[in-house]
C-alpha cells in the first residue's frame, strides 16, 4: 500500500516539477504586462486581467504556505491527540485538570446560539457566491474559503461538539487533496492545451470552458482555479479550527490512558 | 437554451456547491421558508454579478437551496 502512494507521490512531483521547469524555462516578461495583456489578449477590464490570471502562481504558492501552516498546526496540537502530557507541562496544568474540554465552552449562551445556526448557514452561501465571483468582482477563491471555514468556526464556537456544521477528518482531507490536486491538474491542462502551466484558456473544441456572457467569455478556467483553491483554503482553514478545538479528543485520551495505567 | 445557462452557469455551479456544503449540516435545517425569504432578501441587496443582467443574486438563493438541499438529503444526525 506504501509502496503504491510513494510511486504516485514520486509521479505527481515528477509531473509538477517539470512542468514548472519547463514554463520557466519558456517564460519572458514583457515591460507593461498589463497593456501587453489589454491590447492583444482581449480581456474585459482591468479587475479580471489582474485578479487571477497573472497572479496564478502567487496563488499556487499562497496555498502551500497554507500546506505548511496547517501541518505546523497539526505537528503542534494534533501529535496531542496522542500524547498530550506535554501540554499540561506547557500550561503548568495539574494532572487531574480538565479545563479544557469542549463541552464547557460548548455551552455558550442561548443568543448565540440563536444567532450562529442561520448566521453559519448564510456565511456559507456568501462564502459560496464569493468563491463563485472571484473573476469579475473582488473576492476568490481565498476570500471565499476563508468565509466558508468563518462559518465552521463560528458554528463551533457557538455550539461545541454538538456543532450542527460538522466537517470531519476524512472530508477535511479529501478537500485539502482535491483542492490542491485540481489546481495542479489545471495548471498542466493549460499546459497541453497553450503550452504553458497554468495557461488560461477559454473554450476546448469550439465548447466554451465558462459559459458566461461575451464581455467575460474570457474568464476560461480561472472560476474553475478558484473553485479549487476555495475548496482548499476552506479545508486548511477548518482543518487547523478543527485541531485547535479537539481538546475533547485529548481529555477522552487522557482519561483512556489513566485507566489503563491504574 | 444555451442563453440560459450562460445566465444562470454560475447559480448551477453554487446549488452544487451548496449540496456539497449542506450535506455536512448535521440535524434537519428547520424554518426552511424564513431562510429562503431572508436569502431572497440578501440577493435583492447583492444584486447580480456584473455583465449579468439578472434582477437579484440567483447564485446567492441557489447556494443556500443547494445547502438546504444537501442537508435534506445527506445530512447526518448530531451523535452526541
Amino acid at each position: 500500500m506504501s509502496s503504491k502512494r510513494d510511486l504516485v507521490v514520486a509521479i505527481s512531483f515528477f509531473i509538477f516539477g517539470a512542468s514548472i521547469l519547463y514554463s520557466l524555462a519558456n517564460m519572458h516578461v514583457n515591460p507593461g504586462v498589463n497593456i501587453v495583456y489589454l491590447n492583444h489578449y482581449i480581456v474585459p477590464n482591468y479587475v479580471c486581467a489582474i485578479i487571477f490570471d497573472w497572479r496564478a502562481y502567487d496563488t499556487l504558492g499562497e496555498c502551500l504556505v497554507l500546506v505548511v501552516a496547517v501541518m505546523v498546526s497539526w505537528i503542534v496540537f494534533g501529535k496531542s491527540l496522542y500524547d498530550n502530557s506535554y501540554l499540561k507541562e506547557v500550561f503548568h496544568a495539574p494532572e487531574s485538570d480538565d479545563y479544557i474540554t469542549l463541552q464547557r465552552w460548548g455551552d455558550y449562551t442561548p443568543i448565540i446560539k440563536f444567532l450562529a445556526y442561520p448566521m453559519s448557514i448564510l456565511m456559507v452561501a456568501l462564502g459560496i457566491l464569493t468563491v463563485l465571483g472571484g473573476h469579475i468582482t473582488p473576492g476568490g477563491g481565498f476570500q471565499g474559503g476563508a468565509l466558508i471555514a468563518s462559518g465552521f468556526i463560528l458554528s463551533i464556537i457557538a455550539f461545541g461538539s454538538k456543532s450542527p456544521l460538522w466537517f470531519d477528518h476524512k472530508f477535511l482531507e479529501r478537500m485539502e487533496a482535491l483542492g490542491a490536486l485540481g489546481y495542479l491538474l489545471l495548471g498542466v491542462a493549460g499546459m497541453f492545451i497553450g503550452g504553458y502551466y497554468l495557461f488560461n484558456f477559454t473554450q476546448i473544441n469550439g465548447i466554451p470552458v465558462f459559459p458566461a456572457p461575451k464581455d467575460i467569455i474570457t474568464a476560461g478556467i480561472i472560476p474553475y482555479l478558484n473553485i479549487v483553491v476555495g475548496l482548499k483554503v476552506l479545508a486548511g482553514l477548518s482543518t487547523a479550527a478543527f485541531l485547535l478545538s479537539c481538546e475533547k479528543v485529548i481529555i477522552e485520551k487522557i482519561s483512556k490512558s489513566e485507566e489503563k495505567l491504574e | 437554451m444555451m442563453e440560459v445557462i450562460v445566465s444562470y452557469y454560475p447559480a448551477i455551479l453554487a446549488l452544487l456547491f451548496g449540496i456539497l456544503m449542506g450535506s455536512k449540516f448535521r440535524g434537519k435545517i428547520k424554518h426552511l421558508l424564513s431562510y429562503l425569504v431572508l436569502a431572497l432578501i440578501i440577493a435583492y441587496f447583492l444584486k447580480a454579478f456584473p455583465y449579468y443582467n439578472l434582477p437579484i443574486s440567483f447564485s446567492y438563493v441557489s447556494a443556500v437551496v443547494g445547502i438546504i438541499i444537501g442537508n435534506r438529503l445527506f445530512g447526518k444526525k448530531i451523535y452526541e
